[in-house]
């Protein structure tokens, strides 16, 4: 469904990203994992539009969208959940949903928040309240929901478990695994926490400072000496 | 000798209230526009001037006043969405910086301030006689109100409700909060940042050009300097209120049109003009963010 290849990313003179490959099929949940400053962000930037790529490839069934503009490829349906939630503070929660729908029929877009409050019964409560005065699991629970008002065939997810409490990150979780599923959404997902984001996704990718180290199925990657120390805590 | 004062007082209350509605509705395109590029529009009062040559035109082509506005409007609309797209959006699409861009709306407000010399004669055109708004006089009592200081302040009023309306309740004015706030994410959600920062330079070149064409009637004339100190006002009107912030620049508007009056009211009519830069100088120094940033301060 999704295919880097090559992809170098660099800001200034800094490469980010150097040249990495990397395959997602309809109906996966691929995970990327590495540390902080890895090129995880960046690598899902630059799929969904918002920053270049200096070269390789982004294949989107079999399309090239390397050089579209952020918007155009919403219009495909790869809808990109921002690291930070992302959300417009100062809009209602009902307001960041409709946005979501910008490019969707008012009477879809509706649908499409009925069954966003279904998932998440708190946003339905709170849903004429400012989204800067929300809770960081309220916030991610937006931004998920506000995705998929989107109708997304596929979700880009940046560290949906940034700052929660437990609790909550295991709820996303569950919710991130339902959306797979039941609503057979193709997830690409951006955790630093190693140990849930393999255990949820089927297949992983390990990046290290802009290279890919090592790529297989999560359940091997949990068994794997060295992924278990440097990601999963011996 | 009660009764003139009270007169007095309603007659400068409603021309505090006239003049600043219009500094609101001149403030609300500088501070939209600054909320979504961060850029001091200072071709904006020109925008203002623009949508008062149009309305007064039509008047004097002998169109009634509420065709005369859609004039307005329309000009201001698209002067401003064209001035955007001609001299803003290629500065902003090769990243030149905030200074190239404040400098660039500088020299648009000179280039249009000075055109209207090209047409002889177009740089001063009175109204005479045809003013729609006459000369009317409301009496309540034993006081009477200037009509057209109550029309400008209706007018005014209603425009921002129709205004207030778009921005909060329309999709687009959905998206040009969204994009004011985090443009990234808005293009995330499908939004095309261009056409967003279109629209709003419409919408406040709409609201300028309204404006324009009532201070044009309560002037009975219009000139092609007539935007550059209702424009200043506005931005100092906008500064006052705390920049970005839509309430608060209609708020800033209305607080500086009622101070000038004051100061005309107390003797300094010479003065006025100057009395609007001593407000911002003294703003700027005690709460460079704005009146109401202190008011918000002191509650937390």
């Amino acid at each position: 469904m999704l295919k880097l290849t090559g992809l170098h990313i660099s800001y200034g003179k800094i490469s980010a990203v150097k040249g990495i490959d990397l395959e997602v099929a309809p109906g996966e949940i691929v995970t990327l994992i590495g540390s902080n400053g890895a090129g995880k962000t960046s690598i899902l930037k630059s799929i969904s539009g918002i920053i270049p790529a200096v070269s390789g490839s982004i294949l989107f069934e079999g399309r090239e969208i390397k050089n579209m503009k952020a918007y155009e490829v919403t219009a495909l349906g790869i809808i990109h959940v921002p690291e930070g939630r992302g959300i417009f503070p100062n809009l209602t929660a009902m307001e960041n949903l409709e946005m979501g729908g910008y490019l969707k029929k008012n009477a879809f877009v509706r649908d499409k928040i009925d069954e966003v409050f279904q998932l998440f019964p708190r946003l339905k409560e709170r849903r004429k309240q400012r989204a800067g005065t929300f809770s960081g699991g309220e916030q991610q629970m937006l931004a998920i929901g506000r995705g998929l008002v989107a109708d997304p065939r596929m979700m880009l997810l940046d560290e949906p478990s940034l700052g929660l409490a437990p609790i909550i990150v295991q709820n996303i979780f569950n919710i991130i695994r339902q959306l797979n599923e039941e609503k057979k959404i193709t997830i690409l997902l951006v955790e630093q926490n190693a140990n849930l984001a393999l255990r949820v996704s089927r297949r992983g990718y390990i990046l290290e400072t802009g290279s890919m180290v090592k790529d297989g199925l999560s359940s091997s990657l949990m068994n794997d000496d060295g992924v278990r120390k440097a990601y999963l805590g011996g | 000798m009660d009764g003139v004062i009270i007169l007095e007082i309603l007659q400068q209350l409603a021309n505090g209230l006239a003049l600043g509605s219009a500094y609101a509705l001149i403030a609300l395109g500088y501070t939209m526009v600054y909320g979504i590029i961060q850029l001091i529009n200072f071709a904006h009062g020109e925008f203002f001037m623009i949508g008062a040559y149009a309305g007064v035109l039509a008047i004097k082509a002998g169109l009634p006043l509420y065709a005369a506005f859609p004039a307005a409007i329309t000009a201001g609309a698209l002067i401003s969405a064209g001035v955007e797209k001609i001299a803003y959006k290629p500065l902003r699409k090769k990243n030149s910086g905030r200074l190239a861009a404040l400098i660039t709306a500088i020299g648009i407000s000179i280039f249009l301030q000075n055109v209207i010399f090209l047409i002889p004669g177009a740089d001063l055109i009175g109204l005479g006689t045809k003013n729609p708004m006459g000369i009317e006089k409301y009496v309540f009592g034993s006081v009477e109100i200037s009509g057209t200081k109550v029309y400008i302040f209706l007018i005014s009023i209603i425009l921002m409700i129709i205004f207030i309306y778009i921005v909060h309740f329309t999709k687009s004015g959905k998206a040009m909060r969204a994009v004011s706030a985090d443009r990234d994410t808005a293009m995330l959600m499908g939004i095309d940042p261009d056409r967003i920062i279109s629209f709003t330079f419409a919408l406040g070149g709409a609201l300028a050009g309204a404006a324009g064409l009532l201070f044009a009637l309560d002037q009975n004339q219009v000139s092609n300097f007539m935007g550059l100190m209702p424009g200043l006002k506005a931005f100092i009107a906008a500064v006052i209120g705390g920049i970005g912030s839509i309430p608060r620049a209609m708020a800033g508007g209305l607080i500086l049109g009622l101070m000038e009056t004051l100061a005309v009211v107390l003797g300094f009519s010479q003065f006025k003009d100057a009395f609007a830069f001593i407000f911002l100088i003294i703003i700027l120094i005690l709460k460079p963010a704005g009146i109401f940033a202190m008011a918000r301060k002191e509650k937390v």
